[in-house]
């Protein structure tokens, strides 16, 4: 099980974190100042670090100073989303930045990539009777490939990635076409019935009254 | 055209001009002077020939042999007449100008000019010699008189070349001379517009330019102390407006994700009522945070009316209505304030107060007492000290206690709710009393905050009719 550590002293949102990770199958660690982040940091190994960079004793910045020498990812958490800030943020040796109020799905997904990036992720993934090949992007269902187009399987992987929960259409717009909503709901709806048809969930991917879709566990 | 320039060319102008008047008046006096010796001359001659022709008698003979007598011995020549021409000089041509204008009381003369363009003086006289009227005119070449004006023009000329070249270099280093403090000026004013806002012109000197640098270096002063506050001012506002945003989205930060968390997913029955109690505090804290933040707008817009309040009661009134909260915090409240009035804006100073209040419980978890001493000082002030038995503030944090969204411990302030703007709303309502407000503490045995205004009127003060109107709205306050 992957390890995460959360630094955010805010215990609300640290919380929040907790709990998001936490039910998408991650292991968190949670400290809320920067003295206690830099002695866990030293004594253990974590997979990942997502850091708040207003922090009470050291801040985020002064703790990648004990970050970097381990090798281990980080992710930054904060309110200040100043261009400046986030240069020196991801020059400082962060592999991203993600300014508050943030999605928990824009969490999740910023985690994954990142993971993703450090090799730390399987590279495949069996859900529903399908195994799902990521970077080569294929999909399989008892040895036999089924082609899907880009956006489709876009669309199969988020769901893939957050099993039981219900997606909302706007969410899914945003993540999959990669622009704002526009109240447009044809599009996703079109674009659900195509899968369901083509990977055989009809019965797994149901749809939510008045929110989208959810992927039955 | 430059300025420069044009006083350069003034003074050539100038120059010129006197030069050339002067010199003109000086040609034309020397030229009438000779002229004039020169007609002088010929007149005493004249009158010599005309004197010996008559002591020659009548005889024409005598007088042509006069005349030729005359002629060697002077550089005349002459012409004679009765009716008919007598005699005249050979190769001589004379002017008939002079003709009939001559008396035997007057001599006539005039000058003009020969076929070769020579200047000649005529002179013409009238001698009665036993009956007969005898003229005799003479001729006088003044040409060199007439040369000697050339020849003075031509150096004038020269001269006044010589000068116009003198006075136009003089006049160059003159301008330049004094238009140069201008010039410096004007760059100096084209510097401070680039940005150079410390340059500063040189002051040299006590005439008009001189005061015009110094005017211009107050100018720049005075511009650039104005651009310095304003930078301060908006660096300020800068600095807050990103703590607002980070203050802003913390709270909701935890909100958004909550009810992202509730509306997408099926959570156990505890976990969604946490996620509900965290939208719920954090949404509170939002309006905290906006409450207080609509005090101090409002604070830093409004001119408050002050008026003399009798200060025992407004802190009574506090007292009252913030007992019930003291007591259950186990916290014990003890003033000493004398009767002595201040000019305050009554409501203002009662959110102060609480403020204080509020921040000394919240420093004492465990309980504790709190001292308020208040009154009249000798040198005219009011002052109050409000110390509690807390847990202190370490002393880096001293000077930043009235910066807006600073916490001394961020968690401890978070758990009672509030949102870094209590103290910074203190000094705001304390400077529009144009008081001062001072931290003294030490960790582990409390903090001491003394406000002291200006205003204060010893208890015989009299006491105006709005200051019992707005005690009245006081009270209606602590009512509520």
């Amino acid at each position: 099980m992957l390890r995460i550590l959360i630094v955010e002293d805010e215990k609300p949102i640290s919380e929040l974190i907790r709990m998001s990770l936490s039910s998408a199958g991650y292991q968190c660690a949670c400290v809320y100042d920067g003295i206690a982040a830099a002695d866990l940091i030293e004594q253990e190994t974590f997979d990942l670090i997502l850091l708040d960079v207003m922090l009470p004793g050291a801040d985020g910045f002064e703790l990648m100073e004990y970050i970097r020498p381990k090798g281990t990812p980080v992710i930054f958490l904060t309110a200040r989303g100043t261009v400046a800030d986030r240069v020196k943020g991801l020059r400082l040796g962060a592999d991203d930045y993600l300014v508050k109020p943030f999605e928990i799905i824009e969490l999740l997904a910023r985690v994954e990539t990142v993971l993703r990036r450090y090799h730390k992720l399987d590279r495949m993934m069996e859900v529903g009777g399908l195994s799902i090949d990521i970077p080569s992007r294929t999909v399989m269902r008892d040895g036999l490939e089924i082609p899907l187009t880009k956006k489709e399987f876009e669309l199969l992987l988020l769901f893939a990635r957050n099993p039981g929960i219900a997606l909302y259409r706007e969410t899914i717009y945003e993540r999959v076409w990669e622009s704002d909503y526009l109240g447009d709901s044809r599009t996703v709806d079109l674009h659900v019935q195509r899968l369901r048809k083509k990977v055989g969930w009809e019965e797994k991917l149901k749809a939510v009254y008045k929110v989208g879709y959810r992927l039955e566990e | 055209m430059g300025y420069r320039y044009k006083l350069q060319l003034m003074i050539v102008l100038l120059l010129a001009f006197s030069v050339g008047l002067s010199g003109t008046w000086l040609i034309t006096a020397s030229f009438d002077d000779a002229l004039g010796r020169e007609v002088a001359t010929a007149q005493t001659e004249q009158r010599m020939a005309l004197y010996m022709l008559a002591a020659a008698g009548k005889s024409e003979d005598a007088w042509i042999s006069t005349i030729r007598t005359l002629e060697q011995q002077a550089s005349q020549s002459f012409r004679l007449a009765t009716s008919d021409t007598l005699y005249q000089h050979e190769g001589s041509s004379f002017s008939d100008a002079l003709k009939n204008k001559a008396t035997a009381q007057n001599m006539a003369w005039c000058i003009w000019q020969d076929h070769t363009g020579a200047h000649l003086l005529q002179i013409a006289g009238v001698l009665e010699i036993e009956g007969e009227t005898v003229y005799l005119e003479a001729l006088r070449p003044v040409e060199e008189v007439y040369n000697a004006r050339a020849a003075l023009s031509r150096d004038f000329i020269w001269l006044m070349a010589a000068a116009a070249v003198m006075g136009t270099l003089a006049a160059a280093l003159l301008s330049h001379w004094l238009t140069a403090s201008l010039t410096r000026l004007a760059e100096t004013a084209r510097a401070i517009t680039d940005g150079d806002m410390a340059r500063r012109a040189a002051e040299n000197g006590q005439d008009e330019i001189g005061q015009l640098a110094k005017d211009f270096n107050t100018m720049a002063d005075r511009l650039s102390e104005n651009i310095h506050a304003l930078e301060q001012a908006m660096a300020r506002q800068e600095e807050f407006m990103a703590s607002f945003a980070h203050e802003m989205r913390t709270p909701m930060t935890s909100i958004i994700g909550y009810a992202d968390l509730l509306r997408s997913q099926q959570l156990p029955h505890e976990v969604r009522a946490d996620a509900a109690n965290y939208i719920f505090t954090e949404g509170r804290r939002l309006e905290a945070l906006s409450n207080k933040l609509l005090d101090l707008i409002v604070l830093g817009r409004k001119d408050f009316p002050r008026h003399p309040c009798r200060m025992k009661r407004l802190i009574a009134q506090v007292g009252g209505f913030y007992d019930q909260t003291l007591r259950s915090a186990d916290i014990a409240l003890h003033c000493r304030v004398d009767h002595a009035c201040c000019t305050v804006e009554p409501d203002l100073f009662q959110t102060l107060l609480i403020n204080l209040l509020d921040n000394a419980r919240k420093a004492m978890p465990e309980g504790g007492k709190i001292t308020l001493t208040a009154g009249q000082m000798q040198d005219g002030t009011w002052r109050m000290t409000l110390t509690d038995t807390g847990q202190g503030i370490p002393p880096e944090s001293l000077p930043r206690l009235t910066e807006a969204f600073y916490r001394v411990d961020k968690a401890r302030s978070r758990a009672s709710g509030g949102v870094g703007l209590g103290l910074r709303l203190c000094a705001e309502i304390v400077r529009l009393h144009e008081g001062t407000l001072e931290f003294d503490s030490k960790e582990g045995e409390g903090t001491t905050v003394t406000v002291t205004l200006k205003g204060g009127i010893p208890e015989n003060g009299t006491e105006s009719e709005s200051e019992n109107l707005a005690e009245t709205n006081a009270m209606g306050n602590a009512a509520d």
